[in-house]
């Protein structure tokens, strides 16, 4: 467990390091495992070999001088059996000595320029039978290869010529290739550790560069970064002319970016593209040259894009603003005629200003409906006027559910109950009490019971219900009639949304009341839903809890 | 990972570090200053005392002794009398490398001293430089005893391509000759002489019209002498030995073949001139000392007469044994620079740092560490009469 979690600390570890630190320490850690590797070759492999070649190297010396000093050992010419030792001598490097003993081990010749040492002439017997032997031996001036080859004439033997190689001499050989490679992995490690350094720079500025520039994006700055782009500018490299090149005076963005975004075209829709600008041409740069190019033309586009986008919302908000203006000031202006028309038909019909016949009266009262719905049309105009202009006043108090609020609208809609013929049945408790805008809850219940009247069944039925439900009250309307189906009930509460589905074809309105009452709910922190059997009944369900938190600066409006 | 990173670091400069450690070198030579006592410095020579060479050798050595002798009498070089072992070679390159390793090996000697010959003195060079042992003053002019150079050579005499490049700049310039030929003996000395002559020439934008040799200890001439004569030389440069040069000159004369004939000091003017007797007359000798015979002019030559007489009264002055006593003269005076606590290395050192001394011949003796050529002036000579003469109608002296 410990080493795992030992190794998950150095895999972090790991981790944590730049891309150049990472690309630089496995790159100097390839070539140490190379250096040792070579190192070890030469000590363990190579070596041997060389020290082996030495060895038998003693051997083809003493054939030489046997076979071309033979004749002056027979003669007994030591000034020239001298010149033939020395002549060997010479000719390689690592021999330490070469001498001849006659058959007595007395000494003919020997290229020592001091005292002959004597010691050396037992220090590498023969075996009987053996002709000739090698043998590492130990002497003053160091380890000697020594080799002992046994010279004939005819069966007796004649001489015995002693070579002796220096073992130092292969060994500086070998230790100074080993030195010498050592130094040429050093070279190249440090010129690899350079340019590896150099190249991840070439690697990860760009990207770290490119790292800052996303950063600003993330926090929304889109402000093409000029440092990304190399230099490629189109009239600086050829001579362009206005005429030809769509981007001459478009500063340093290139031709084809702006055929996208400007699109000069000739007759018959073909793009003017400048024929001879580099920038058409692909492969300018390396790979990073071009992804931070497409990057700065990529912050270009979505610049453009954001001011653009920024362009339209403020279009859109002013439009935004003077229909809110527009649709207060016309509502504002239409209730009160409105309202002097519904007095004025109310006094017709109430034959304040002299009798009327069927028929007229008929009128009249079409006329007060008519006006009536204008009214109504025109106060949720309002409504909905204050709330874009968020000037609709929230003001919550303790208040009785069926006393303050339902009892009112159903006294106001008395009139369209009975008409219609409802039945209403109002099963609201007088002791559901709780905090909220008394005015605004009648703003809902009138809409829902208007609803009820307008798309419930003829002679229907419409039930009022406050349930308690400890933190909250779950109230409803419900009613009988045409309902709505499960596809429809999302648009339910959408502004301007009438549903159309069955309603009858007198009913006219503006598609803000459900809209409205959600509005409302949720500035009393609760929610409103509808459920519905399609054909057969739909209940509409507000929950408000029992008690405000903050009022409504806390509560989220969502606006379709 | 970062106890395998460390591993490897350590092993990586373990191994750096054990691969540049050179090993010691060890060496079974002799100790520091063998060939030195208390009472005396023993040298060793080895050179030609019988055969054809034998007069050089012999020569050389008497000129030698004379002066070592004279210095002994006087009590030594700072108490110390110098003894010089000499072996006969019989101007044989091998039996020259037995001598000297015996001089070395077994006498012990502390310095190499008056070898003659280029074959022999060239066969020793690989010896010189593995023992570290000076050798002074060499009775030849081969360009191989001066380059490359080799520390532990002192030259006395100027070289032998100086010798050929001054005649052959008198007889080119001097004389109008084109058509020089060379004679030369078949071996170190003769190629240097060959090359010599080559080299001199291309300067006048010439080469040798013809060149002939013979095998060192031989009198088989007379290949190289048709070879010489059917190419019309007008001078032939000879570079061997007195006796086969004598031949060819005698042959010359019965051909009726007249060219300047020049020699090189190798030669040994007065052996020469004594072998041809009249049929050398008019062969130009060039030298590397002055006459012997100069005995008012050079207090040098008057010394070595002295000498000669008084150690060696059955020798006559001449050419060759003068420049024996001159390189005692010099072997002398680098002993005494040298001083009491003597060493191979500090002998070496004492004649670097001679200049411009006199040793009484009007030719001032430098070297330096760079140049181990002492003597630098070349002197014409010419039999005339049976004797040899300076040469009075070019120039006695071309200085180089």
């Amino acid at each position: 467990m410990r080493r795992l979690r030992n190794k998950k600390q150095e895999m972090n570890w790991f981790k944590k390091l730049k891309v150049k630190q990472k690309i630089a320490m496995s790159t100097f850690i390839v070539i140490i495992l190379m250096t040792i590797l070579a190192a070890l070759s030469i000590k363990f492999i190579l070596f041997p070999c060389l020290l082996d070649e030495i060895a038998k190297r003693g051997t083809t010396i003493c054939r030489s001088i046997i076979k071309r000093g033979r004749m002056h050992i027979t003669e007994h010419n030591k000034a020239k059996l001298l010149d033939l030792l020395f002549t060997e001598k010479w000719m390689e490097p690592h021999v330490a000595y070469i001498f001849i003993l006659d058959e007595s081990s007395n000494v003919i010749a020997h290229t020592f320029l001091s005292p002959f040492p004597k010691y050396l002439i037992g220090l590498n017997p023969l075996s009987p039978g053996k002709k000739q032997n090698t043998r590492l031996i130990e002497t003053p001036a160091g380890v000697i290869y020594d080799t002992i080859f046994e010279v004939y004439e005819g069966i007796h033997p004649l001489a015995i010529v002693r070579v002796g190689l220096n073992k130092k001499y292969p060994t500086r050989i070998a230790y100074r290739l080993m030195g010498s490679l050592v130094a040429i992995f050093v070279f190249i490690t440090s010129l690899t550790l350079v340019l590896t350094h150099w190249f991840a720079l070439q690697i990860t500025n760009p990207i770290l560069h490119l790292s800052k520039v996303a950063h600003k994006l993330s926090v929304g700055n889109f402000e093409a970064d000029k440092s990304l782009k190399k230099v490629v500018r189109c009239r600086d490299t050829l001579d362009c002319h206005e005429i030809e090149c769509p981007a001459f005076n478009m500063g340093d963005v290139p031709c084809w970016f702006l055929d996208n975004t400007i699109r000069k075209r000739t007759e018959g829709n073909a793009i003017i593209k400048c024929s001879q600008c580099e920038v058409y041409r692909e492969n300018v740069g390396d790979e990073i040259d071009q992804l931070m190019d497409d990057f700065y033309y990529m912050m270009y586009r979505i610049g453009i894009y954001q001011s653009e986008l920024h362009k339209t919302n403020d279009d859109l908000k002013r439009m935004n603003s003077n229909y809110i203006s527009m649709l207060g000031f016309v509502t504002h202006e239409l209730k009160a005629p409105i309202a002097n028309a519904i007095m004025s038909a109310r006094a017709l019909h109430q034959r304040m200003f002299g009798s009327l016949n069927k028929t007229q009266d008929q009128m009249i009262e079409l006329i007060y409906r008519n006006l009536d719905q204008s009214l109504d049309m025109v106060r949720n105009y309002l409504d909905l006027s204050r709330i874009e202009k968020e000037e609709m006043s929230f003001q919550p108090a303790p208040m009785q559910l069926r006393k303050d609020v339902v009892q009112p609208v159903l006294d106001d809609q008395a009139a369209i109950i009975e008409e219609l013929g409802m039945q209403v049945v109002n099963m609201i408790d007088d002791d559901v009490r709780f905090e909220a805008d008394q005015n605004l809850l009648r703003i809902i219940y009138c809409n829902l019971i208007s609803n009820a009247c307008n798309y419930g069944k003829e002679h229907g039925v419409i039930q009022l219900t406050a349930i308690d439900k400890g933190d909250r009250y779950r109230m409803a309307v419900w009613n009988d009639g045409v309902g709505i189906s499960e596809d429809k009930m999302p648009l339910l509460f959408e502004k301007f949304s009438r549903i159309q589905q069955n309603a009858p074809m007198n009913v006219k309105g503006t598609g803000l009341g459900l809209f409205i009452c959600r509005d409302i709910v949720e500035r009393h922190g609760g929610k409103i839903w509808a459920e519905s059997s399609y054909g057969n009944w739909i209940s509409f369900i507000i929950e408000i809890p029992k008690y405000l938190k903050g009022g409504d600066k806390c509560l989220k409006k969502v606006y379709s | 990972m970062i106890k395998l990173v460390k591993m490897i670091f350590i092993c990586f400069f373990v191994s750096l570090v054990s691969t540049c450690s050179k090993p010691t070198e060890e060496s079974i030579l002799p100790p520091p200053t063998p060939g030195v006592t208390d009472k005396e410095i023993i040298l060793g020579t080895s050179l030609a005392l019988s055969g054809h060479a034998s007069f050089l050798g012999t020569q050389t050595l008497c000129g030698a002794l004379c002066y070592l002798n004279a210095v002994n009498d006087r009590g030594g070089i700072h108490g110390r009398k110098i003894r010089l072992i000499s072996y006969d070679d019989g101007y044989d390159p091998p039996q020259c490398l037995a001598n000297t390793q015996k001089l070395i090996a077994e006498d012990m000697v502390f310095a190499l001293f008056c070898y003659v010959g280029t074959p022999t003195s060239a066969k020793i060079i690989p010896i010189i430089k593995e023992a570290k042992i000076p050798l002074v003053g060499i009775f030849s002019g081969a360009q191989i005893l001066r380059k490359p150079f080799i520390r532990y050579i002192i030259n006395i005499r100027t070289s032998y391509y100086q010798e050929i490049a001054a005649v052959s700049m008198q007889l080119v310039q001097s004389m109008g000759i084109k058509k020089i030929a060379v004679f030369y003996q078949y071996d170190d000395y003769g190629f240097d002489g060959l090359a010599g002559t080559q080299i001199a020439l291309e300067r006048y934008g010439l080469e040798p019209v013809a060149a002939g040799s013979y095998q060192r200890g031989s009198l088989e001439i007379e290949a190289a002498f048709e070879k010489i004569m059917a190419s019309k030389a007008e001078a032939v440069v000879m570079v061997g030995t007195a006796n086969p040069c004598a031949k060819f000159i005698r042959l010359a004369a019965l051909k009726d073949f007249y060219p300047i004939f020049h020699c090189v000091s190798f030669m040994g003017a007065d052996q020469l001139a004594n072998t041809l007797g009249k049929a050398g007359e008019g062969v130009i000798i060039t030298q590397v000392v002055p006459s012997p015979a100069e005995t008012l002019l050079l207090p040098a030559a008057a010394e070595y007469t002295r000498f000669l007489a008084h150690y060696y009264p059955d020798e006559k002055p001449n050419y060759v044994g003068f420049e024996g006593y001159i390189n005692a003269r010099v072997v002398v005076e680098g002993l005494r620079r040298a001083g009491r606590d003597l060493s191979r290395e500090g002998l070496i050192d004492a004649f670097e740092d001679i200049d411009n001394l006199s040793l009484g011949i009007a030719n001032p003796l430098s070297f330096s560490s760079t140049d181990h050529q002492g003597l630098k002036n070349i002197y014409f000579t010419q039999i005339h009469e049976g004797r040899i003469i300076l040469l009075t109608n070019i120039e006695r002296m071309i200085t180089h």
